[in-house]
């Protein structure tokens, strides 16, 4: 018995059809009067672009905004930093060795003296390269994997398919270990490594994308325009699953750069003297009760970034959707979508059994829903 | 709609079709039936492998589409009724090669689509034109209306400059304003994207256009806005229809010929009036019975048949006649013996042993053989 | 059914008022505006309107199935007992005995893990002392009822082994397992085929019937309604737009939408040149009109029509009623034709 599931969800789909059907007041094409002023207003206004649409959502979006301008400022950070300093990274000042932070060494000094607010700094330029590097490499690897896997069907994609599984179930820690003791550690061979490992998170996405693309109405009716493989391909399909893929590239870059701040942690990462935020947590793991700074500061970076990202990733799904829209500068992000839906989950189980995942859904659809209804007004842009 | 009494004796064997001649190669022609047939659709199958396993080997098939043959006049509207599974909406997308046909030809003029090559095909796509069903589906979101409409004139090399303007014409015409291509699919209505479908149709001035149950996502005053534009543009712009649907009453209203399909099969093909007044398959009459008339008087007045079970999956039909199992006069041949579609009186297609002739209803019929129907006594 | 005998009976079930709401950022919108009705012990009423009518909302809140953020002002006021001030499980021990829901899509109404029998076994004992084994028997005499063939073997099949008619009709046997006195079947028949559609129907009226529940059957179909309702409801953008026997409705209707509703429709008997479409689309729930929500679409529309909503006008058939300032003038077009 799924009835209040099924009610709830009902009630969603009712309003839904309501809502989604909500601009309905473009007027009557076959009658007088047709369109009121207020509807024709801002219809002659010249179209904008996908792209520019979506930076206009995008910077609308509070969350992603911060994350952006924050990432922008670690980043220019990381570069500048070295020039206030009197110090290079790798100098060794046998004097001042473990000194708390102090007006010349900002955030102290490690065992053999070297400048750790230096150190921070070259280390978050590392972590930041490996991690660009590593999700360009994957990006690139798992969109041409799920696409050819997608596209083609058949044993290509069971084959495709196979091996990501293959990849899924190999032990990364392990893998990155051997690779990193026969082959060197420098930051590119780390970063490729690293992507070999990730690909297959971005194959699984555009292989789901483009299945389901592939056999949309909408494609189905530029074929029968007489559209070509390429046009279909390129206007159709891609734009479609780049919307995906992005979210799913900004994930990755904090997840490679956890990784790797695990693997240099663990010594398998960057080669002394250069410095990753992960070996600068290792190095000072001795002192944390001594000097908890030490630890903090390559941390907090860590934390900052990957949060920095995350919320880009957050504001870029949201943007590249074409339903969601902005209005009054404040957008409505996913967190308070999830809120209601929690609200919603608490409001009305009868049935213990189907409580969970149906009404929790559908909680959370009506209220989204509801919005979009109501923000698809003609005049907004 | 046509509606031209004139008979046209223009020789219809002109085109050789082999050995696999139909009944409709027959010299024998109805009223409706006039001119040069526009599309001739021959032996048309699709089966689609069920395939199982790691290595996705072929351990089935569904057979959507078995066997099926009509014509398409110029002007008329073929209307084709069935229920799920039917294999009608298999049937539209195979005559614009959507989806390839597993054999049989669809003969457009005097060329076979079937064996068109990539760049023919291509430009016969001009004139084969098709309308989806979910008006939500078949826009692409990322798009601006604009460019959804105008796609089909660029490829087909029709200038930027000129596409924008014909953009314009073809939204004005379906009842939108010009000004409304700058918008995203997502700020209109169901009905507004079914006609922003309909104008894409439109671009290339299409002969024949196949309307894949195309206002049956709709709410029902919407139905008749959008079906009455469809009716204005068949007069304006000369087209065939090809009017794939499930509503027997939307079938009724817009179709000249209706064809019947049941589990890939014609089951009958002929013009409106006859098929509503003197069904000849079983099937038909009870589709007929089946749906709910919106007059109470009448409803109560009714007798309406009940069929028996669900309609069979079509990757496992029924020998013989498909519809037997159901079929409430079925006899020992039906289960044995597959059906030919037969022309019963000119115009008129059946696949049946045993047609309801001349307005014999299927009461009666139950009645001279003795069987036991249930009758709807609400 | 109707009760001419004089003696009218309180009806089963009494709405008075019911307004339903649904918050979101920009405030409330309504999905139900200000709807009173009553239904009668063993009468079919049929709640008819296009999708964001809300004739499925209004079912969910007498069912109190709706979301948290919902407002709903009125009284429901079933058998007695008033349903909007009882406490989560008191409502919940009517839900499934006294007043049972069929929903339209059968697969996702039941749950893909449990048996067929089981799932009816359980909203039997949910309800009643009976143990298991007895719960089972009736499970399978009750699907034996409905009409599916082999029950014994088919009760122990889980659901995606039913075909769409089938499990449309272990639905109705759940929904009457407990001698419901109100069955509401919220489009019970839109995602089946015709033929099939025939069948559900008739063991929905059999089953209502022979357990003498009243029913309320939502749907978009106006056919539907002509064949099996009592009385009829027209719902437009939230409120009632016309109310009464479905002759009356159905013949004398006094409502510029419902007539343009049933003018629109293509008709399986008579063939008409063009149909006479309604133009323009229903209004959005969050931004309505002033006045009449119909009056933007509506062919008899005058300047009044914008001044506030209009009241529900009784008529003179029993129970005929209609949401129009220009009832009267309607009145006389009818006559004219006839």
């Amino acid at each position: 018995m799924a009835d209040t599931s099924e009610a709830t969800e009902i009630a969603t789909e009712e309003l839904r059809d309501a809502e989604v059907h909500g601009p309905r007041d473009h007027g009557n094409p076959e009658q007088a009067p047709l369109f009121s002023a207020g509807e024709v207003e801002g219809l002659t206004e010249k179209p904008k672009s996908f792209g520019r649409l979506t930076w206009e959502k995008f910077i609308r979006h509070r969350l992603a905004l911060v994350g952006l301008v924050g990432l922008l400022v670690i980043v220019a950070a990381f570069f500048i930093a070295p020039y206030f300093s009197n110090y290079a990274f790798d100098q060794r000042n046998v004097r001042d060795r473990l000194v708390g932070p102090s007006w010349d060494h900002p955030f102290g000094t490690d065992e053999i003296g070297r400048d750790l607010f230096v150190r921070t700094a070259q280390g978050g330029r590392y972590s930041m390269r490996i991690g660009l590097m590593a999700a360009v490499i994957a990006t690139v690897i798992g969109t041409l994997f799920g696409a050819v896997a997608a596209y083609f069907g058949r044993w290509v994609d069971v084959a495709i398919s196979q091996l990501i599984n293959l990849v899924l179930v190999v032990p990364a820690l392990l893998i990155l270990a051997v690779f990193a003791l026969y082959f060197g550690r420098d930051a590119n061979r780390l970063a490729l490594v690293l992507a070999l490992l990730l690909w297959t998170r971005i194959a699984r996405v555009v292989r789901g994308v483009v299945l389901s693309i592939k056999e949309a109405d909408y494609v189905m009716a530029a074929r029968a325009a007489g559209a070509s493989h390429g046009r279909i391909i390129g206007r159709h399909v891609l734009p479609n699953v780049i919307g995906a893929v992005v979210v799913e590239v900004t994930l990755l870059v904090g997840t490679v750069i956890v990784l790797e701040s695990t693997l240099s942690f663990l010594g398998l990462g960057v080669q002394r003297p250069n410095a990753s935020l992960g070996t600068l947590v290792a190095d000072a793991k001795g002192s944390i009760a001594t000097d908890p700074v030490r630890v903090l500061m390559p941390g907090f970076f860590i934390v900052l970034i990957v949060l920095c990202i995350n919320f880009i990733g957050d504001g870029l799904r949201d943007a590249l959707d074409p339903k969601a829209k902005v209005e009054g500068g404040k957008f409505d992000s996913k967190k308070a979508a999830k809120k209601r839906r929690k609200d919603g989950a608490k409001a009305g189980g009868i049935d213990g059994r189907t409580r969970g995942s149906a009404l929790t859904v559908g909680g959370g659809r009506l209220t989204g829903s509801v919005e979009q209804g109501s923000n698809s007004t003609p005049g907004a842009p | 709609m046509t509606d031209t009494p004139d008979r046209d004796d223009t020789d219809r064997n002109s085109i050789d079709l082999g050995a696999d001649a139909s009944p409709f190669d027959s010299g024998a022609v109805s009223t409706l039936e006039v001119g040069e047939p526009l599309l001739r659709v021959r032996n048309l199958v699709k089966e689609f492998p069920i395939r199982a396993g790691v290595f996705r080997r072929q351990v089935g098939s569904v057979k959507a589409v078995s066997d099926v043959s009509f014509n398409l006049f110029p002007d008329e509207t073929l209307g084709v009724v069935g229920e799920s599974g039917c294999g009608k909406s298999t049937l539209g997308r195979s005559l614009l090669r959507l989806i390839e046909p597993t054999s049989g030809t669809v003969t457009f003029g005097d060329e076979d689509v079937t064996l068109a090559g990539r760049r023919r095909l291509q430009q016969l796509r001009s004139d084969l034109q098709m309308v989806f069903q979910d008006p939500y589906a078949s826009l692409n979101p990322r798009l601006p209306i604009r460019d959804i409409v105008g796609e089909p004139m660029r490829i087909h090399g029709v200038s930027r400059k000129e596409a924008k303007e014909r953009v314009g014409d073809l939204l004005n015409r379906v009842g939108l304003l010009a000004e409304h291509g700058n918008r995203y699919p997502h700020e209109f209505s169901g009905g507004q994207r079914q006609r922003i479908g309909i104008a894409r149709s439109l671009a290339l001035r299409p002969k024949v256009i196949v309307l894949d149950e195309p206002v049956s996502a709709l709410d029902v005053s919407i139905q008749a806005q959008v079906l009455n534009l469809l009716d204005e543009l068949q007069d304006e712009f000369d087209l065939s229809y090809i009017f794939i649907a499930h509503d027997l009453s939307v079938v009724r209203h817009t179709s000249d010929r209706i064809a019947v399909m049941y589990l890939g099969r014609l089951a009958e093909v002929t013009d409106r009036t006859t098929l509503y007044d003197e069904p000849a398959h079983p099937y038909t009459q009870s589709l007929l019975s089946a749906v709910p008339v919106a007059d109470p008087k009448r409803e109560r007045e009714r007798k309406r048949i009940i069929l028996q079970g669900d309609v069979p999956s079509p990757a496992n039909p029924p020998k013989g006649c498909r519809f037997h199992p159901r079929c409430p006069v079925a006899k020992d041949k039906c289960s044995v013996e597959t059906p030919e579609l037969t022309e019963i009186t000119p115009g008129h297609y059946v696949s049946c042993h045993y047609p309801l002739i001349a307005g014999e209803t299927l009461l009666d019929r139950t009645r001279t053989l003795g069987r036991n129907v249930d009758i709807a006594h609400h | 059914m109707t009760y001419s005998n004089g003696s009218t009976p309180p009806p089963l079930l009494a709405v008075d008022d019911l307004s339903v709401g649904f918050h979101n950022r920009e405030g409330v919108v309504r999905a139900v505006s200000n709807v009173s009705f009553e239904i009668n012990p063993g009468e079919v009423l049929a709640v008819v309107g296009e999708s964001g009518s809300g004739k499925s909302v209004t079912a969910l809140a007498l069912m109190q199935l709706h979301p948290r953020n919902t407002e709903i002002t009125g009284d429901v006021i079933f058998d007695g007992m008033d349903l909007l001030s009882m406490e989560d499980e008191e409502m919940r021990s009517i839900r499934g005995r006294d007043i049972a829901m069929i929903f339209q899509d059968p697969m996702t109404a039941m749950n893909p893990v449990f048996s067929v029998g089981d799932q009816i076994v359980e909203s039997i004992v949910l309800h009643s002392d009976i143990n298991k084994k007895e719960a089972w028997n009736k499970a399978v005499d009750l699907l034996a009822s409905v009409g599916v063939p082999e029950p014994k073997r088919r009760a122990s099949q889980y659901p995606h082994e039913y075909s769409g008619g089938m499990r449309q009709r272990a639905m109705i046997a759940m929904a009457i397992a407990n001698d419901p006195k109100l069955l509401i079947a919220d489009e019970p028949t839109t995602a089946l085929d015709v033929t099939v559609q025939a069948q559900v129907m008739e063991v929905l009226y059999e089953v209502q019937e022979q357990t003498g529940s009243a029913m309320m059957l939502i749907t978009h179909d106006l056919g539907l309604v002509a064949g099996a309702a009592d009385r009829v409801q027209v719902m437009y953008a939230s409120r009632l737009m016309e109310t009464g026997g479905v002759d009356d409705v159905f013949y004398r209707s006094r409502n510029p939408y419902t007539r343009a509703l049933l003018d629109s429709i293509p008709d399986l008997e008579t063939v008409k040149e063009t149909l006479n479409s309604i133009p323009g689309n229903p209004p959005s729930l969050a931004h309505p009109p002033p006045g009449c929500a119909f009056a933007p679409r509506c062919s008899m529309a005058i300047p009044d029509c914008a001044e506030g909503v209009p009241d529900l006008v009784a008529l003179d058939e029993p129970g005929h009623a209609s949401r129009c300032i220009r009832t009267a003038d309607i009145e006389v077009a009818v006559e004219a034709t006839v």
